[in-house]
């Protein structure tokens, strides 16, 4: 029913290449319009005849091609982080698959034949080898959830019976805090978290082992 | 500039959109509700166009207690759905009172 | 002007000859208009109310002021009261006062049909707010009743289904009087008043109404759907019944947020030109702008689902970058108007200088989350809620004030107190940014948006904090308000025709106008009829 799998790049890269972008010129452009106004306003105060002239095609022509031209750049480093975010590795990956339910998040390992639970006390760990790309099919087992990993910049919504699948690639091994639901889910949305231990391959290999699994 | 003019610029922005739309891959029901906004908007272009003349001064009077209670019998007929038949019932006898009014006043002068 | 004459003018303004019949049956469009003002400021309070306990709970970690199952209706329910029950209508309502006004026309078209609009308003937000006294309390499926979430397993209970016919209701009431609206504009304006000698917020009421005739029946439908769903499943099915209900309902969503929106910006014009001593410049510029920019805010909707896989990702963010162009002539316009302007600082020109500049900060992020790949991070998060409460706080509700000081002398026949006006305005400003700003930095941080609580860990105490100060705030700047429309209607200072030296028909009549709006018309060749008076006088007299 989807395509093939929407794989990605390092997340949390794409999103700071095209941040580097926006707020500078969002910053310049209010500081910009925003001194423009109070100036003329406080310039304003001291005259005594208003000019007449009500309107410039020509100058309101030229700075619409101006505003085109900003909306072009910025249209362009989106598209081209967005195809970035969506270009396909090649190689075998590790497969997870996210279950979300109302108000936990479950994380199977289907290859390696292991399942870590979230519970009523505890958030549970997404554990995820540094380095290299994982494939993720997220789903949800009732209401809408969203997969949110603050620290990559990145999330997408999960359904029931509609697969959603993305790839994420954890560049530093290193503990993750923050990741949660943040699709309004219910009663305990806000309680719906979990956290991201990015491993080295060797320890994201032990840990497999030590819970029973096949690495 | 003729008021369905403005209509029908309006149906041809949206039809541009509904366009490109579909070139991006948009998909069956986003398709569907933009291109039927255009549709829409230009069916409405259409007849106003045909509508040549102004259309007839409301002669509507200055009060219009008939107009409240048409009002609160058609909420209460849609609420009806939801609470029962009692307030269906009652909500269509007093937009039959109310529709009797309306066209009392639209028989007076 | 005694305080006997200040009730009289008040009087004839809001209720009737005719006692209680007028007050609930009077078809004359200016008494159906402050009604249905007076009917979302009360709502307003009431949505103000549910935003300081919001506000109160999330000042700290910790639950300490309501339960999370509380305190979901309590987001819901502010957020439905905002966008269905007080601007929308408080929008429309300024252009069923004023559209006939400026078109030179006796009456709105379809008055009855405008009475019963605001009958289906206020019955739906009753039937609305009827949910809190419900045993399972009012809906708490957010102010989009996103399914499968509002559907009869996960959100049982009357408060949801009275919340949906609540929404119908209203939604129906504001849809009618958009068809008036469109039909005085298209065919009642006043010989020799062609479409482009409207003034531009008569301009602005026009592309707003073809929004709300083309967009809020499908938000019906979508509701209508949601009934069914409850009552016997099978409309959302999955796979991908949840994904066309957020179609059905953003198809809605986005432009509903325009119709909060144009009819302000057009009042801010309107303040500008009138405070600037200038025409407004570039008008056939912002007519276009407003067609152009009307017609982008209906294909941007899935913006909001960028983060749901097969969207079309890349045409949402192209249609939704792309406002930035009409914005853009639209801001240029306001800026050239106050260039060589005389300018005055009345209390409308102050709420409309902090209008451009806070719209300014929220249309600037829109553009931000308008691209995908950073909507990723941001989505659902407190940035989105910064971003929409600076377009529609910080910009809608000054516009919906700069409008309120603005209009006032000509629908009461008296003045708002200045003085106070400026307190009311600078308690707005520090409340408004003091509230929103911190959230852009939360946002961004990784706090998501209906949350009762928030683990003390993440360190967000302390701009929360912050926030709900600016809240308290904004609160006492209302408070202020509410003493300047006090003290100015108990000792009422008479405001003549024309207190600000208007240029649009409005400014020709009494204040308030008489039932059918005009004695005589003066001529009119251009959206500025008064202001062409004006220089045709000072002409005559060998002024400059």
């Amino acid at each position: 029913m989807t395509g093939p799998p929407a794989l990605a790049a390092n997340t949390s890269d794409a999103y700071a290449d095209v941040e580097r972008v926006f707020l500078p010129v969002g910053v310049a452009v209010f500081v910009l319009v925003a001194g423009t106004l109070l100036l003329l306003a406080w310039r304003g105060r001291r005259r005594t005849r208003p000019r007449s002239r009500a309107s410039n095609p020509a100058l309101e022509g030229a700075y619409v091609l101006c505003l085109a031209v900003i909306a072009g750049v910025l249209v362009a480093v989106t598209f081209g982080a967005e195809d970035r975010v969506g270009a396909a590795e090649t190689g075998p990956r590790l497969q997870v698959r996210a279950v979300a339910a109302k108000w936990r998040w479950r994380f199977e390992y289907p290859a390696q034949r292991v399942v870590v639970q979230g519970t009523e006390d505890r958030v549970p760990a997404l554990v995820v080898p540094a380095g290299e790309e994982v494939e993720f099919e997220g789903v949800s087992l009732d209401v809408v959830h969203a997969f949110w990993i603050p620290a990559m910049r990145f999330q997408r919504e999960l359904f029931a019976e509609r697969p959603t699948r993305f790839g994420l690639a954890f560049p530093e091994p290193g503990f993750i805090a923050g990741a949660r639901c943040s699709f309004f889910c219910g009663l305990r949305h806000q309680d719906m978290r979990f956290a991201v231990d990015v491993r080295t391959p060797q320890g994201f290999r032990a840990w497999v082992r030590a819970k029973g699994g096949t690495p | 500039m003729p008021a369905w003019l403005v209509l029908l610029a309006w149906s041809a922005l949206l039809t541009f959109n509904a366009t490109v739309l579909i070139a991006f891959d948009g998909g069956t029901l986003p398709v569907a509700l933009l291109g039927g906004a255009a549709a829409a908007t230009a069916v409405l272009a259409v007849v106003l166009a045909a509508l040549r003349t102004a259309g007839a001064r409301d002669a509507a009077p200055g009060l219009s207690p008939p107009t409240a209670l048409a009002a609160i019998g058609a909420a209460g007929l849609v609420l009806g759905a939801e609470l029962g038949t009692w307030l269906v019932l009652i909500s269509a006898g007093l937009l039959a009172v109310a529709l009797a009014g309306l066209a009392h006043e639209a028989r007076r002068p | 002007m005694g305080a006997r004459e200040g009730r009289h003018a008040l009087s004839s303004a809001a209720l009737a000859p005719g006692g209680v019949i007028g007050l609930v049956g009077s078809t004359d469009h200016k008494r159906i208009a402050v009604r249905a003002a007076v009917t979302a400021a009360a709502f307003f309070a009431a949505g103000g109310v549910l935003a300081l306990v919001m506000r109160a709970e999330l000042a700290q970690p910790g639950l300490q002021v309501v339960s999370t199952g509380a305190y979901n209706a309590l987001f819901t329910m502010h957020g439905s009261t905002m966008i269905y029950l007080f601007v929308t209508p408080f929008a429309l309502a300024l252009g069923l006062y004023f559209v006939p006004l400026q078109a030179g026309a006796p009456q709105i078209a379809g008055p009855r049909w405008a009475l019963a609009g605001w009958w289906l308003y206020l019955l739906g937000g009753l039937v609305m707010y009827a949910g809190f006294l419900t045993r399972g309390g009012a809906a708490a499926a957010t102010w989009a009743g996103f399914d499968p979430l509002s559907d009869a397993v996960n959100t049982p209970g009357q408060g949801m289904d009275y919340w949906i016919f609540g929404v119908v209701l209203a939604t129906a009431g504001e849809l009618i009087w958009g068809a008036c609206l469109l039909a005085t504009l298209l065919r009642r304006r006043a010989p020799g008043i062609t479409l482009l000698r409207l003034p531009v917020f008569s301009w602005a009421m026009l592309v707003t109404s073809l929004m709300v005739l083309f967009a809020f029946p499908v938000l019906i439908a979508a509701m209508a759907l949601l009934w069914v769903e409850r009552q016997w499943g099978g409309v959302f099915t999955a796979p991908d019944g949840p994904v066309a209900y957020q179609h059905l309902f953003w198809f809605y969503g986005h432009p509903v947020v325009y119709v909060m929106f144009f009819p302000f910006v057009g009042a801010v014009a309107e303040a500008v030109a009138i405070f600037s001593g200038r025409r407004f410049f570039g008008y056939h510029a912002m007519v276009g702008s407003l067609l152009l920019f009307t017609s982008l805010s209906m294909s941007v909707w899935a913006h909001h689902m960028f983060a749901i896989d097969e969207v079309a990702v890349k045409y949402f963010s192209l249609t939704s970058i792309a406002l930035v162009v009409p914005a853009g002539v639209e801001y240029f316009d306001m800026a050239a108007t106050m260039w060589g302007g005389v300018i005055r600082f009345a209390t409308p020109m102050l709420f409309a200088l902090g209008f451009l500049i806070q719209f300014l900060v929220g249309g600037l992020t829109g553009i931000f989350v308008g691209s995908s790949v950073l909507d990723y991070h941001v989505n659902n998060s407190y940035f989105v809620v910064a971003h929409f409460h600076y377009t529609l706080f910080g910009g809608s509700f000054f516009g919906l004030l700069c409008a309120v000081y603005l209009w006032w002398p000509k629908v009461t026949g008296t003045l708002l107190r200045e003085g106070i006006g400026r307190v009311h305005f600078a308690l707005s400003v520090l409340g408004a940014n003091l509230t929103f700003f911190p959230m852009f930095f939360l946002g961004r941080d990784g706090m998501t948006r209906r949350v009762a609580d928030y683990p003390a860990a993440e360190h967000w105490g302390t701009l929360n904090a912050v926030a709900s100060a600016g809240a308290a705030l904004i609160a006492l700047s209302l408070v202020v308000f509410v003493v300047n429309v006090a003290v100015s209607l108990a000792r009422p200072r008479p405001a003549g025709d024309d207190p600000w030296g208007g240029h649009s028909l409005e400014w020709a009549t009494t204040s308030p106008p008489p039932p059918r709006n005009f004695v005589a018309l003066p001529p009119v060749r251009s959206p500025d009829p008064l202001y062409d008076l004006l220089e045709r006088q000072a002409a005559l007299e060998g002024r400059p």
